[in-house]
């Protein structure tokens, strides 16, 4: 195909241009030019000119009269023989329509590969929200993808509900480590309740965990009153996620349940909230409010007066003095200690360690003794 | 339409609306239109506007001065940037002087446009970009418009609402390119928000491509570097998905600080480019009055590009070296994140 | 043509008091900065300038003080400038060498006046209007490129450009003659310039010229260049002055205030005299007590 007809281009076309607009076609598609011939004219900002044929054959235009073009593209087709001309003109018109297609939307290098890596057709990008795909956007749709993969037989499903007595709890984010691991000891330690399940969204982690199934949520949703659990404790790590469960398991009608470890001493004029998690020997001092989610962490101290935010985690051995107000889906590091009559700000990261002596606005991250702000923190606050 | 257009087009319309404005310059009339063809079919329409001198940069801007103090709206036409060194006693101790010394009671509104940059290959003397040698001069504005703008608005802007002299640099790369002033470009994938003014005739253009989201570094940049900013941010998103945003002044003395410090801020690390030598360059001040004024909100030392301390090479391929380029831009970028 | 004579003697004599008390205040240390006097040259700028109308633009350079009081007779913002007061003509800003006031500019650059009057005298034809620009240059400033290119763009243009060069025989301390080759005159009528050269410090004379000059200019609307060859008596500026000792006397002979003995009584001199050197001490005291304030 290719050798049975020229391509016909601009070269290059003067100081200041490097496009040009089609002023007149002399040639109409299927006349026979000669070469040298003159085949249209063209005009630049600075002057005006025609373009000739470089070999004999029919011509086919490319654009219109007005239309704008660039150097180097092909303007018109010269095909040497008459029989040849629909069969050329009509591949040429189809090359041109493929190419503009897969051009629709861009994706980036680390998209490619993983969309490749995972069998994914980038067609089912179908509205795209940038024109652009990027791994994130194919993250979400492999997650979309697993949460409806996974399906649990309903015998087995029974099999789980006969074993629970009392209380039956689901627990959303089934983590073996880490600082929401969920300590089965203080949920048993509590005789009306046992853990049931596991939900998670992780595919890699749907099957056992302590010999208690793991479920995907779409899984748990259909058999959740076969295996009659009401009530859920969300232990993801990520404040943000965990707000973001609790919120779902709470529209489908569950509630949720507090989890104080019996070591713990808080006094009975503290406020707590729900979906709390506090660990061994943790101490809650008079007047305190508690947001709910809140993690507190083994042996962490908060004195009196302190107003906790939602969703936030006070880590291990973190010491608070009285009067504190931290924000919601902060973060308080391993050992931290924060003097009495501070504001944090929402989404505070402080680091492990870090002594904090003044007041911070929303999204820092402290570190140091005295703990200066050393950058934003990433936390993704929810509107 | 094309940079060179939306100039041209601005100028027939000044002079069409005000017979006192003037254009004065060396070889504008037709049918040579000017060394970069900015001029074109002016001096046919406006015989008496369209004023055609003799290789005298000196007098050409000393008499726009005389011209402007007496009421006139010249504006001058500098052939190549670079001759703009003849023409700095005039801009340093006349154009800008006189407002001040005379205690306001005149002005001088002229505006000097001269073509600077290089990458067409003309060498040590035709292709230097030396508006950062006047950053010190006081009451002088310069204005530096690059393809995301609309150099003819913001020309006519200076000739008509301006006082005091403006240096209008214009980019020869930047003639024959469209100009891309739609809110969304390259085919929908990078946003161009005009940000927030604090001065009419400055206008600083942000490009995103995710306008929401905080990138990991914005580039500061002017002129015909806007263009390479760009192509080199593509790259870096396409290749290694690493989010730049680019901020583009027009007017880059005064610097509108103000008008971008949220950006600066929210990106929290910066690269400073400009295609001028980076040695004593326009990026120095620009850096300097960052940290004077956010410097808790930098995670990170400011960088900057700019051209090599060389005379610029006539060779093609030598120029490449000496001029900032994508492929160095990428280069900064990706240090600045190890 | 009449002359005023008594109109002129009261300008020159101004002129003299007022440079001559300026030197006392700098060496009494109540000045500070610089000044060029314009002693000995006098009868150039009232001869010239006193023909113009107050449209008409006068450009000088940094020995303005002459022009400066001849064309706006007001030494009272020109001293308070000087002495750096906000009542100076520009507010203390400009100082003795950068004075406007209404079409009056002065700019202490050699050379680069030339171009800005130049381009005055293009918009007074663009627009049509019958006024002239003066510019003032000495010798020493043809040493500048400025020059030729404005003498050159000035022709071609052909703009109401009056170019006076007062070729005091020095610039700075350098004589005329170590300075410049060929002949000034040349210099304009290479270009095609209509221009004339005169040797005299006398009104009588140069009143009458600048008259016929300035007149026909206001009906050709052409530049001309005139060269007056006179001498500047006092230093440079202050103190600086390295000239022998007898070419000064013999220019004090020529001393342009001496030709009005020829026109005007001895009487009249006097009193003159007198009234002006009352009125400029008055300024002077009313200046010196005036508090400065900061914007
Ligand atoms: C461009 C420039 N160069 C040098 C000077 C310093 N300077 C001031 S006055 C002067 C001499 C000027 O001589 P002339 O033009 O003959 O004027 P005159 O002082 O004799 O009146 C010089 C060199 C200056 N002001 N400007």
């Amino acid at each position: 195909m290719k050798n049975s007809y020229t391509e016909i281009t601009v070269s290059s076309l003067g100081v200041n241009d490097e496009n040009a607009i089609i002023t007149d076609l002399i040639k109409k598609d299927g006349d026979y030019v000669q070469k040298g011939e003159e085949l249209l004219s063209v005009e630049t900002t600075k002057s005006c000119f025609e373009i000739e044929s470089s070999s004999d054959g029919y011509v086919f235009n490319l654009f219109k009269i007005n239309d704008e073009i660039n150097v180097g593209q092909t303007i018109c087709l010269i095909i040497y023989e008459k029989s040849d001309f629909e069969k050329v003109t009509n591949e040429y018109l189809k090359e041109i329509k493929k190419t503009n297609k897969t051009n629709e939307f861009k994706i980036t290098k680390k998209a490619r590969i993983k969309a490749e890596k995972n069998k994914i057709s980038l067609n089912e990008f179908k509205e795209n929200f940038n024109g652009i795909i990027r791994e994130k956007d194919i993250d979400i749709l492999l997650q979309k993808n697993n949460l409806e993969k996974n399906y649990l037989s309903e015998k087995k499903i029974r099999d789980i509900a006969k074993v629970s007595v009392v209380k039956n709890i689901m627990i959303y984010g089934a983590v073996t480590s880490g600082a929401s691991l969920v300590d089965i000891e203080i949920i048993n330690s509590n005789p009306n309740y046992r853990v049931s399940c596991f939900v998670d969204d992780d595919t890699s982690k749907h099957g056992k965990l302590f010999g208690l199934p793991v479920l995907s949520w779409k899984e748990f949703y259909n058999k959740k009153n076969i295996l009659d659990i009401q009530d859920f404790f969300v232990s993801i790590g990520n404040g943000v996620a965990r707000s973001k469960k609790v919120s779902i398991c709470k529209k489908n009608g569950m509630s949720p349940i507090n989890l104080i470890h019996p070591s713990a001493e808080i006094s009975e004029s503290v406020t707590l909230g729900e979906n709390l998690l506090v660990k061994r020997g943790a101490i809650i001092g008079p007047n305190s409010f508690i947001g709910d989610g809140v993690f507190i962490d083994n042996g962490a101290v908060v004195s009196h007066d302190c107003k906790i935010g939602v969703y936030t985690h006070v880590a291990p051995g973190s010491s608070l003095g009285g009067n504190i107000d931290i924000g919601d889906f902060s973060i308080i590091g391993v050992g931290a200690s924060i003097a009495s009559d501070l504001t944090l700000g929402n989404g505070t990261i402080i680091t492990t360690g870090t002594a904090v002596v003044n007041n911070f606005e929303k999204l820092n991250v402290v570190q140091g003794n005295p703990g200066h702000r050393i950058g934003k923190s990433n936390i993704n606050l929810p509107k | 339409m094309l940079y060179v257009e939306s100039i041209n087009n601005a100028l027939y319309n000044l002079m069409d609306l005000d017979s006192d404005v003037v254009l004065v310059g060396e070889d504008l009339h037709d049918p040579y239109g000017g060394a970069f063809k900015v001029s074109k079919g002016l001096s046919t329409s406006f015989p008496n506007q369209v004023i055609s001198t003799p290789i005298s940069e000196q007098a050409i801007v000393g008499a726009c001065v005389g011209m402007a103090m007496r009421g006139m709206k010249p504006i001058v036409e500098i052939m190549f940037g670079d001759f703009i060194t003849l023409c700095v006693d005039q801009i340093v101790n006349h154009a800008t002087k006189y407002h001040w010394m005379y205690n306001e009671q005149v002005n001088v509104p002229l505006v000097i446009r001269a073509p600077m940059g290089g990458g067409r290959g003309y060498g040590p003397t035709h292709s230097q970009s030396l508006e950062s040698m006047f950053m010190p001069v006081s009451g002088l504005k310069i204005c530096a418009p690059s393809i995301f703008h609309d150099p003819g608005s913001l020309l006519s802007e200076c000739v008509i609402n301006e006082n005091h002299p403006v240096l209008f640099i214009e980019n020869k790369l930047s003639y024959p390119k469209k100009i891309q002033i739609e809110e969304k470009l390259n085919g929908g994938n990078i946003h161009r928000k005009v940000l927030e003014k604090k001065n009419n005739s400055s206008e600083t253009i942000l490009l995103s491509l995710y306008p929401d989201e905080n990138p990991e570094i914005v580039i500061i940049t002017y002129g015909g570097m806007a263009e390479t900013a760009l192509n080199a941010a593509l790259d870096l998103f396409f290749e290694d998905e690493i989010l730049v945003n680019i901020i583009i002044l027009s007017v880059i003395r005064p610097i509108p600080i103000k008008e971008f410090l949220s950006e600066i801020k929210r990106a929290e690390s910066c690269l400073i480019l400009e295609e001028g030598n980076k040695l004593g360059g326009w990026g120095g001040e620009l850096a300097s009055q960052i940290y004077e004024t956010c410097f808790n909100s930098l995670v990170m030392p400011i960088q900057r590009l700019g051209s090599d301390d060389s005379p610029i090479p006539s060779s093609i391929y030598l120029e490449k070296n000496v001029i900032p380029s994508k492929e160095k831009i990428v280069k900064t970028v990706k240090s600045m994140r190890s | 043509m009449e002359i005023p004579y008594r109109e002129l003697y009261k300008k020159a004599i101004l002129i003299r008091f007022f440079e001559n008390r300026l030197l006392e205040l700098f060496s009494e240390g109540k000045l500070f900065g610089t000044t060029h006097t314009y002693v000995g040259q006098e009868a150039v700028a009232i001869s010239s300038i006193s023909h113009l109308k107050k449209e008409d633009v006068v450009f000088s350079n940094h020995r303005c003080h002459g022009h400066y009081l001849a064309k706006e007779n007001d030494p009272k913002s020109l001293l308070a400038e000087i002495m750096g007061k906000n009542s100076g003509a520009c507010g203390g800003r400009g100082g003795s060498q950068h004075i406007s006031r209404n079409n009056f500019f002065s700019n202490g650059i050699q050379g680069g006046i030339l171009p800005n009057a130049l381009g005055m005298a293009f918009a007074e034809k663009f627009r049509r209007s019958p006024n002239i620009v003066v510019v003032f240059i000495g010798d020493g400033t043809l040493g500048e490129g400025s020059t030729y290119e404005s003498m050159n763009l000035a022709s071609l243009w052909k703009v109401p450009l009056l170019i006076v060069l007062e070729n005091n025989q020095y610039a700075q301390t350098t004589s005329v003659n170590d300075n410049l080759a060929g002949e000034i005159i040349d210099r304009a009528k290479s270009f095609g310039i209509k221009s004339n050269e005169v040797k005299t410090n006398d009104v009588s004379e140069l009143y009458p010229l600048f008259g016929r000059i300035i007149n026909n200019m206001r009906q050709d609307g052409e530049p001309f260049f005139q060269l007056v060859n006179t001498y500047r008596i006092n230093a440079h500026s202050k103190g600086d002055d390295f000239r022998d000792k007898k070419e000064i006397d013999f220019w004090k002979k020529k001393d342009p205030l001496i030709y009005f003995k020829n026109f005007l009584s001895e009487q009249e001199i006097n009193k003159i005299s007198k009234d002006v050197m009352k009125n400029l001490k008055e300024i002077e005291k009313e200046t010196k007590d005036t508090q400065i304030k900061f914007k």
